[in-house]
């Protein structure tokens, strides 16, 4: 197997608030290969946005601190990066897009000088070009009528339409790696299946690489090759897509799946099982396993120290002493 | 007799203005709907349709521009403020966002006393006893009463919401998206809490979702809305099983499943949802619709009702 | 044991509050000065401001530990009896224009877009159009050099800041799901207003009262110079105001007393005020 063209190995990362250092990641390993697609799901605080924050070299530095590992991409460590260095790798690199495109682009600019802004940069085009360009990559996306759209103000436009201008600004420097941030998670449901039909075929198209960071399983099921599950700063559980929710082996992410209201199968109404509990504030982690609290097969020694991460299966790793059969 | 009747509500908003009279953004429009005791019907429907609006219209918080509201066989609309305060007990409701929904400076005992002492429910021991009581029935210990909002996780406020809706024993519960903004393992909890209440008391729900899934697991019967009108509205096995307006079909195959296996032929609709400012002529949904037909883009369909009790408002149906 | 114990929103932000250096330092300055203005009411200190003495510009001593006027007045008990003029002109006008703002900010706010909320934008437009010396001016001679004069014209014309910042606050806190809810429950309207919303702006009030504060006790020392201000007692601006005669002939014990004095009051309020706002930051509090 050929190196990943990311590899995020054992990233511990902390940051300073006034009721101490919290530990956000605690060695954190997840790799994406070249034109792979891969999910990062977990729930809210898990700590997947900032892992991507921190591929992106976004996280501000006081409060945040990297306290261990390192960020392969391409073979180079982006931890090491000057700032200016990194300049060089958002963009033409690894793109990132985000929940809400209207935080993402400038209100007082148009759509179209600010993707031409992009294209004159990285790509060093005239600015006619890097308008024909433009207008070439709305098009794209499926925005009618670019020519004209092109001139349009951020707040003019709709939110599917705004996160389908952020995909083309993404897209249009050629990017390896694409890091998608909640993409569809503001949008309805119907403009949401648009959206990640696009993405879908862009990236494949293009042959780019995509990190989807979501806590929606349906999303991941549908668009991933290759899923890691998130709990309490940890990746618990990390598989294809298709031996993951066939045959979960975390605990938790069997519980996710579970208590997941479905839209297809046949129950309907009744008690649905839950996880017991509300996920431990970053500050209160329990000395072993996050999990364990909530965990309905807990054992004795899932309380003395963080499991590691094991491979159970070719392919299909999990950070659990007990894990759930895989039948 | 149905708990909840609805008839002909409609909420304009603006359409006044001056010197020149501004045309009214209509975001409910003419909606008829009914809720059996003990029941639940689901509003479903994406942004701007008008699900909201609508049942804020219906416990008059917004006072509705037209149309009528029965409670249990007596009128909500027509009546006076001091009239319709007393019926407040009867409904109530559950909000979206738990980090809004409180009262940052009240703390959780005072959070629920208020209903109780508005409408002099008791006296000040007894009161005591319920909020305690009420604490128990969502989940929370009694001692909680004492601590303020920001103390609690999401989940744990969403409860201390359904305990103040709770507070006078309505008869109807509006649940404007309740679980939408918990996380899924918060969210199971929420909904078997919701479930044990109906069982327990036998409220009936107004559940207000744009998450077909948990509407399907939820609801008795569903209605789907779309600018400001319904659509289509049946039981909820019968419409999931076989939706028959073009726009709930596509609703229901733009669900993402957590099934890799599957890949049932999705219908991708084109197009973004129209502003209710100015909707389309004829069907609202025909600039959308994969069926259109010429009829479509002129004349409005009428909400008909089918055979087995399901009402469809399509021209193709 | 503690850490089960409930904190409301207050008790954060006192928390907060104690951790920080610069406001704390400035509360205690705040506090002294407070308590020389105590000593002053409650006739223990700078009761004899007005004694004229027989010696003339006498330097600093033990007996006039600032010194003496041209008239031979002891300028620390001056000084002293104009902190407590000081904290009587800041804190009546502080608390009135606070509460006349809260009031009607609360119901512009509340009742925005109606005609009451249009009379009371109309009121604040016209009030704060009017040239405030001018305004100060004619309050006087309408009230007749009433030693209140002063006062009501500032409390009528800073409360507009005041009713300004409610007026956005409670617009904003109207919409927010606690106050359908308390609606939904049968609150009535009074209720919601006085229970739910304006409880929700105190931040601003505290902060705007201290902002208040500080403003007055300024102005109070340009109307004083102007013959406007203080009536009867001494001020720091009365004190500067004489003092222009005696810097020409080279005294400056009565100016530097009283410019100073007020200077680190102001200072430590003006400090004082950011501690507090920080302090009662709602995004803070509630994170």
């Amino acid at each position: 197997m050929t190196a990943p063209l990311l590899s995020i190995e054992d990233l511990d990362l902390r940051f300073a608030s006034d009721r101490g250092e919290l530990h956000a990641l605690h060695g954190v390993s997840l790799t994406v290969g070249e034109g792979e697609i891969v999910g990062l799901v977990g729930e809210s605080g898990c700590g997947k946005s900032i892992t991507a924050a921190a591929v992106m070299g976004l996280l501000p530095m006081p409060p945040a601190r990297i306290a261990g590992g390192r960020i392969v991409y391409k073979g180079q460590d982006l931890l090491t990066l000057s700032d200016r260095a990194m300049r060089r790798i958002r963009g033409p690199e690894i793109a990132m897009i985000f929940q809400e495109p209207m935080t993402a682009l400038n209100p007082v600019f148009t759509i179209g000088s600010q993707m031409s802004d992009v294209l004159c940069r990285h790509q060093r085009l005239s600015r006619r070009a890097a308008r024909l360009k433009a207008i070439d990559w709305l098009n794209r996306v499926g925005i009618a009528d670019a020519g004209a759209r092109i001139d349009a103000f951020p707040h003019q436009l709709s939110g599917g339409m705004r996160q389908r201008v952020m995909i083309a600004m993404a897209l249009s420097c050629r990017p390896r790696l694409l890091i998608a941030d909640e993409p569809t998670t503001a949008l309805d449901v119907t403009i949401q299946a648009q959206v990640l039909e696009l993405m879908r075929t862009l990236v494949r198209e293009e042959g780019v690489a995509m990190l989807l960071i979501t806590h929606d399983l349906g999303v991941v099921a549908e668009t991933c090759d290759r899923v890691h599950v998130m709990y309490c700063g940890r990746v618990v559980e990390q598989a294809t897509t298709r031996a993951l929710f066939a045959a979960p082996r975390h605990p938790y992410t069997r519980g996710l799946l579970e208590c997941l209201p479905r839209i297809d199968g046949a129950a309907i109404g009744g008690r649905l099982p839950t996880i017991p509990g509300t996920v431990p504030e970053l500050s209160k982690l329990p000395p072993g396993c996050a999990f364990a609290p909530r965990c309905p097969q807990v054992q004795a020694d899932c309380e003395q120290a963080p499991p590691p991460v094991r491979a159970l299966q070719a392919d299909h790793l999990a950070a659990c002493l007990h894990p759930v059969s895989a039948s | 007799m149905s708990l909840l009747r609805v008839r002909g509500l409609k909420k304009y908003f603006g359409g006044s203005g001056w010197p020149r009279r501004k045309a009214p953004l209509k975001a409910v429009d003419g909606v008829d709907l009914d809720l059996a005791a003990g029941h639940t019907l689901a509003l479903v429907g994406e942004s701007g349709c008008g699900k909201s609006t609508l049942a804020r219209a219906i416990l008059r918080l917004h006072e509705p521009t037209g149309g009528e509201v029965w409670l249990d066989g007596t009128p909500v609309t027509g009546i006076g403020r001091a009239a319709l305060r007393a019926r407040r007990r009867e409904m109530q409701i559950i909000f979206q966002d738990p980090y809004a929904s409180l009262n940052p400076r009240r703390s959780v005992g005072q959070t629920l006393d208020e209903p109780l002492s508005v409408h002099r429910w008791g006296n000040r021991a007894t009161r005591q006893a319920r909020v305690n009581e009420l604490l128990e029935v969502v989940g929370l210990r009694p001692a909680m009463a004492n601590r303020y909002p920001h103390e609690f996780s999401g989940g744990q406020r969403q409860r201390i919401g359904i305990a103040r809706a709770l507070a006078l024993s309505p008869k109807l519960i509006v649940a404007d998206e309740a679980v939408s903004a918990l996380d899924v393992s918060v969210q199971a909890q929420i909904l078997n809490l919701l479930n044990d209440i109906r069982e327990r008391f036998g409220v009936g729900y107004l559940f207000i979702s744009h998450d077909l899934a948990v509407v399907r697991h939820l609801a008795d019967r569903v209605a789907v809305m779309y600018l400001g009108r319904i659509v289509e509205e049946a039981d909820t096995a019968d419409l999931f099983r076989q939706p028959r307006h073009p726009y709930t079909e596509a609703l229901l195959s733009a669900v993402p499943v957590p099934d890799p296996t599957r890949h049932a032929g999705r219908i991708v609709l084109p197009g973004d949802l129209p502003s209710p400012s100015a909707p389309p002529s004829g069907c609202p949904f025909h600039p959308r619709c994969p069926k259109a037909v010429a009829r479509c883009s002129t004349e409005v369909p009428a909400l008909r009702t089918m055979d087995d009790g399901a009402r469809v408002a399509c021209h193709l149906v | 044991m503690s850490a089960d114990r409930p904190h409301s929103l207050w008790s954060r932000a006192a928390q907060r509050f104690v951790r920080d250096r610069a406001g704390m330092v400035s509360a205690v300055v705040v506090l002294g000065y407070f308590l020389v203005a105590l000593t002053v009411w409650l006739g223990l200190g700078g009761q004899d401001w007005g004694v004229l003495g027989s010696d003339s510009f006498a330097p600093v001593s033990a007996e006039h530990w600032f010194g003496t006027t041209r008239n031979g007045q002891d300028i620390f008990a001056r000084t002293v009896y104009s902190t407590r003029t000081a904290f009587e002109i800041g804190l009546v006008v502080a608390v009135s224009s606070v509460v006349l703002g809260a009031v009607f900010g609360a119901l512009s706010g509340f009742f925005a877009g109606s005609w009451l909320d249009e009379g009371i934008l109309w009121l604040k437009g016209v009030l704060d159009a009017i040239p405030f010396f001018l305004f100060v001016v004619a309050v006087a001679y309408s009230l007749q050099g009433h030693p209140l004069a002063m006062h009501v014209a500032m409390i009528a014309t800073f409360w507009t800041t005041t009713g300004r910042y409610v007026r956005g606050e409670v617009i904003k806190l109207k919409s927010m799901e606690f106050v359908e809810a308390a609606r939904a429950v049968g609150v009535p309207q009074g209720a919601i207003i006085f229970r739910h919303i304006l409880p929700n702006t105190s931040h601003i009030l505290l902060v705007q009262g201290t902002l208040v504060f500080v403003t007055a006790i300024k102005a109070e020392v340009i109307l004083s110079f102007l013959g406007l201000g203080v009536q009867d007692g001494v001020s720091w601006g009365l004190m500067i105001s004489q003092s222009t005669n005696e810097v020409t002939a080279g005294f400056f014990n009565n100016f530097i007393a009283a410019s100073l004095a007020m200077f680190v009051l102001v200072m430590a309020f003006n400090f004082f005020s950011d501690a507090l706002q920080d302090a009662l930051d709602p995004r803070k509090v509630s994170a």
